[in-house]
């Protein structure tokens, strides 16, 4: 029996969104939830408008319009904890003259009365994605931190990403500068990849390099397949796909491919102490950065040339250098740096 | 070679046979077990190890799993083909739903023919926890077979929740397990075991091997070793054969050189001793003259020497005259050296190639080698001027001393040792009867001759009846005089010829001439015992009294004869009263005491025969070790007239009494003798008037002068 890798919704989470549609109206025929269960509806508030200048009143020049500024609100996972920060670092890049910026966990998020309807909703991971959808429906969407976005996007709606993950043409190069014999690499993604896989060949055609796609459906299909091309490959490109990893796995895996000499290039720093080579993960800089000029352009209504998914540029790298020496690579002397896509 | 020690025999071993033989035994016995504990050991090793493998391959048991989370079942096929394949040990393996219904069974060419039977539903769910569990396992062992195990485990996947692993920490991070069914292998060790049972017959044949090189050096170096031990068997066979005069080959080695040094040292000891012994054998203690057992042996040799040569030779036999009257009067200390006197003057005589020897009593023989009859004559007269001139003084008496010679010249293969010594016997008994100190030579012609032919027709007679049985016992009773009872006989010999019974003064003068004397006396105690376990239904309380000769005590075997006798027919040597000589009780010599000691300790009796007649001193009574004292009938015949015979009787008869002795009175031929013999204390009477010998014991009638005639025994 295969599983399915749909992804899952907590009990709490479900709840929380079926009582937001409630409240919306938008649910149809949801089961009705008794009212202790529901969560305690969290007003959004927006930002105090600055009161005006009690100065002696001056010749009234003539006045300048204004521009009003927008509701913004920003929900992010309330499972992950660095959902939490990233959407904090958003808020603090939205400049508060243009934007009144409510920040709210997935499960808290509530739908507001219709006059304070916001004006983007930023969502910061998968779960916030599901709470807008459902909580604040017809608004549009700025999501970042979603791996499965093609899952996200098929839906349809006025919705637009950012990549969770770092450049791949910028982790491909960094990869190749710390193995640079680094040819063949195998990449196992689950099912419904095939945008994210189209990006990868692109970027690693880019660079020189040549991915062996497998697309697994458990765990244990990611361990098997990996064993078959481990000896075919000079490295394993690792993606957070949590439908077809499991630690267990992930420890098997890592202890596979250092014992077959294969380097891996993981998506999370703490990867590297179970033996992973490399890792390369977003900043949250500049995944705040690259929100807010994809808000803003929603918000301005300029989303004509506006792409559905909009990489980051810059990249958190860690490598190990034991790992590296074991692998025969030793001039890796720096561990820690960030990079910057030049583009 | 089968040897005898005492009474077992036992079979020859080679010493190095049964060094080896234990050693090889020991060795093997360390190499059965050294080869139970490497079994032991190698299937508790192997098993321990199985169920290592079985661990390790549980590990493979999510690889084996792969049919039920691949897409491409034919790809998995194939590889846990080849993993079955790789493992021979790996009979099936199988998988089962999550029900624990059985999908498939594969073996190392495919599909299985028998297909796994289905998981009950409390093993599903056992399995089924075990899904994530640390050791997601269970391994079973085969009821039926020790080499038979089942590894079972369950095949489940593992995914993480939520989008992005963004906050993934694998030590924490809470997963979904989805079981999907199970999978079992079936293991099979056995060829293992088959393998090891191979090597540990291949182990036992190189240790067989090893067992067998080590029998082939051993052998090799121990006979190397004791070679010189080997050496000694010739040796030391002749030692046992009777030579002491042997020189033991040496050994460098100091085990061997300190036993060959013992084997010196007990040979030498051995040697000194034959020699003493040799020595004791044929000479006499008291003069250090040879004896006669020598003589015998010398005149043998010399009759032999005589007819290869043809030389002529003498035999003097030199009787003491007047040593009685010396030894009664003065005493057998006396007596005894004169006869050492008598034996160093006779050595002064001869030449020293000629042979002195003792023939017994105040009886000497001297052999002359190459001496013709006028020179034995020359001879025989010194000897006889030698005695003359001797004068020997004791308690202030001077007695000179006399001697009677006779002579047997000889020359040629005419007549034997025997009969030589009885011829010169006989011519000094011709010297005597002529009035002594003189020699007189055997005339081959006249009355010695005739008497001669009568001593060898006698001495033929008593040896075709020791070998025949010819000889029997008759019984003469003896009256216990105070109570007229007659449990006591004396057992007289008699030889039986084609007239009838013959006495012993008839034959005895030739047995003792010609030797026979030893035989008579073994002949007559056999009879004797014989009688008495015949008597034993009969005459259940009857003594028999038997009269030994002084040469059956110089047979130092006397005793243990009697104690074998006395066993064999099962008679009581209470039973047995055993007369000596008054001559032999009182002198008493070292090997007589011996003898009648031990003829004492079986119980038999001892009585003195003829009493009276020789040491007449009644002070040996005191220490004398007998119990019956037989007074000499010379006291007896003339008792009821003679008074002096009546004084000697009756003191003899207090003196016995109060040294705790019985008294018997021979040669009573008259009721009045035994009315005097019955007022003495006598105790007991013997003789004509109480009975006739009989050839059984027989019931006697007798008129006692204070009690009722009456029937006894």
């Amino acid at each position: 029996m295969r599983h399915d890798g749909r992804h899952r919704r907590s009990i709490t989470t479900s709840l929380a969104a079926a009582a937001m549609l409630v409240i919306a109206g938008c649910a149809t025929a949801p089961p009705p939830l008794p009212e202790a269960l529901l969560p305690p509806p969290v007003a959004i508030t927006p930002e105090p408008i600055a009161p005006p200048a009690l100065t002696a009143p001056a010749p009234r020049p003539k006045p300048v319009p204004v521009p009003a500024r927008r509701d913004v609100t920003v929900v992010f996972d309330a499972d992950t904890v660095s959902a939490a920060a990233t959407a904090a670092a958003i808020a603090d890049a939205l400049p508060p003259q243009q934007y009144r910026i409510a920040t709210v966990d997935s499960k808290n998020l509530t739908a507001p009365v219709p006059r304070s309807q916001p004006a983007v909703v930023i969502a910061v991971g998968r779960a916030a994605v599901d709470a807008a959808r459902a909580r604040l429906p017809g608004r549009p969407i700025v999501f970042c931190q979603v791996f499965a976005y093609e899952d996200v996007l098929k839906d349809g709606g006025a919705i637009w990403g950012v990549h969770s993950q770092p450049p791949f043409e910028l982790q491909l190069k960094t990869w190749q500068a710390i193995d640079p014999t680094l040819r063949g690499i195998a990449l196992i993604l689950g099912e419904g990849r095939s945008v994210l896989s189209a990006e990868i060949t692109k970027a690693a055609a880019s660079v020189g390099t040549d991915v062996r796609f497998e697309t697994s459906h458990s765990d244990r299909e990611t361990f098997y397949l990996f064993k078959r091309l481990a000896a075919q490959v000079d490295g394993l490109w690792l993606f957070p796909d949590n439908r077809v990893l499991s630690p267990t796995v992930l420890r098997e895996l890592l202890s596979y491919a250092n014992s077959h000499n294969v380097g891996v290039f993981a998506f999370n720093e703490s990867l590297l102490r179970w033996g992973a080579l490399a890792s390369a993960a977003s900043v949250p800089a500049d995944i705040a950065e690259t929100v807010r000029l994809v808000a803003e352009r929603v918000a301005e209504g300029k989303t004509q040339d506006l792409p559905a998914m909009t990489p980051l540029r810059a990249a958190e790298l860690h490598v190990n250098p034991a790992v590296a020496a074991a692998l025969g690579l030793p001039h890796v002397v720096e561990q820690h740096w960030v990079a910057r896509d030049p583009d | 070679m089968t040897p005898t020690n005492g009474n077992t025999p036992w079979r020859s071993r080679s010493l190095v046979t049964e060094v080896l033989g234990v050693q090889l035994a020991v060795a093997a016995l360390i190499g059965v077990i050294a080869l139970i504990g490497l079994a032991w050991t190698s299937g508790s090793v192997i098993r321990n190890n199985l169920e290592h493998w079985a661990t390790q391959w549980a590990s493979e048991l999510n690889e084996l799993g792969a049919p039920f989370y691949l897409a491409d079942g034919t790809e998995s096929a194939l590889d846990i083909e080849r993993f079955v394949a790789k493992y021979p040990e790996i009979e099936r393996v199988s998988w089962y739903d999550a029900d624990g219904r059985t999908l498939q069974s594969l073996k190392e060419s495919g599909p299985a023919e028998s297909v796994a039977e289905a998981l009950d539903a409390k093993r599903v769910t056992e399995l089924a926890t075990l899904a994530g569990a640390p050791r997601p396992y269970l391994l079973t062992q085969d009821v039926a077979s020790t080499q038979r195990y089942r590894l079972l485990g369950p095949i489940w996947t593992e995914s993480l929740p939520g989008d992005g692993l963004f906050d993934l920490d694998l030590k924490s991070a809470k997963t979904s397990t989805h079981l999907l069914g199970f999978v079992s292998v079936d293991l099979d060790f056995s060829s293992y075991q088959s393998a090891f049972l191979a090597r540990l017959a291949l182990a036992s044949g190189v240790l067989l091997a090893l067992l067998g090189i080590s029998w082939a050096c051993g052998r090799w170096f121990l006979k190397r070793a004791l070679a010189p031990l080997s050496a000694l068997q010739g040796s030391l066979a002749r030692l046992a054969a009777g030579e002491a005069d042997l020189k033991f080959p040496d050994s460098p080695h100091t085990e061997l050189h300190a036993i060959v040094t013992a084997l010196d040292n007990t040979t030498h000891a051995l040697h000194k001793r034959e020699q003493h012994l040799l020595h004791l054998a044929n000479h006499d203690q008291l003069t250090g003259l040879h004896n006669r057992h020598r003589l015998i042996a010398e005149l043998e040799a010399a009759i032999t020497v005589s007819i290869g040569n043809n030389t002529k030779c003498a035999l003097f036999f030199v009787d003491l005259d007047q040593f009685k009257y010396v030894n009664d009067t003065c005493g057998h200390a006396s007596g005894d050296h004169l006869l050492q006197l008598a034996a160093q003057q006779l050595r002064y005589a001869v030449r020293p190639e000629d042979f002195v020897a003792r023939f017994g009593g105040d009886e000497f023989v001297v052999l002359l080698r190459n001496v013709s009859r006028s020179d034995a004559k020359l001879v025989a007269a010194n000897v006889l001027e030698l005695m003359r001139g001797l004068k020997h003084v004791e308690q202030g008496q001077v007695f000179h001393l006399q001697c009677s010679i006779g002579v047997a010249a000889f020359g040629g293969a005419r007549f034997s040792a025997q009969e030589l010594i009885a011829q010169a016997d006989m011519a000094c008994q011709m010297a005597k009867a002529h009035g002594r100190n003189r020699v007189e030579f055997y005339s081959t012609a006249g009355k010695q001759s005739e008497q001669m032919a009568r001593d060898i027709d006698w001495m033929n007679r008593l040896r075709a009846a020791l070998e025949n049985d010819g000889l029997e016992l008759h019984y003469q009773p003896l009256l216990h005089i105070k109570t007229g009872k007659v449990q006591h006989y004396e057992a007289l010999l008699r030889l039986k010829t084609e007239h009838g019974l013959v006495s012993p003064p008839t034959f005895l003068p030739a047995a003792v001439r010609f030797g026979l004397m030893a035989d008579i006396d073994r002949c007559v105690l056999k009879l004797v015992v014989r009688a008495l376990d015949e008597f034993r239904d009969t005459h259940p309380k009857v003594t028999l009294s038997v009269n030994l000769s002084g040469f059956a005590f110089e047979d130092d075997a006397l005793g243990a004869y009697v104690k074998q006798l006395l066993n064999e027919y099962g008679v009581s040597g209470e039973q047995l009263v055993i007369e000596i000589t008054e001559q032999l009780a009182v002198r008493f010599a070292v090997n007589t005491d011996k003898q009648i000691a031990l003829l004492r300790e079986l119980g038999c009796r001892l009585a003195v025969d003829d009493f009276g007649t020789g040491y007449s001193s009644f002070s040996y009574l005191k220490r004398l070790p007998v119990d019956y004292l037989k007074i000499d009938g010379s006291f007896i015949r003339s008792l009821p007239r003679d008074r002096v015979d009546q004084a000697m009787v009756r003191m003899v008869g207090e003196v016995a009494r109060a040294a705790g002795m019985q008294t018997v009175a021979e040669y009573v031929n008259s009721a009045a003798t035994l009315a005097l013999l019955a007022k003495y204390g006598i105790d007991y009477a013997q003789g004509f008037y109480v009975g006739k010998a009989t050839a059984r014991p027989e019931p006697v009638e007798v008129a006692l002068p204070h009690l009722v005639r009456r029937r006894s025994y």
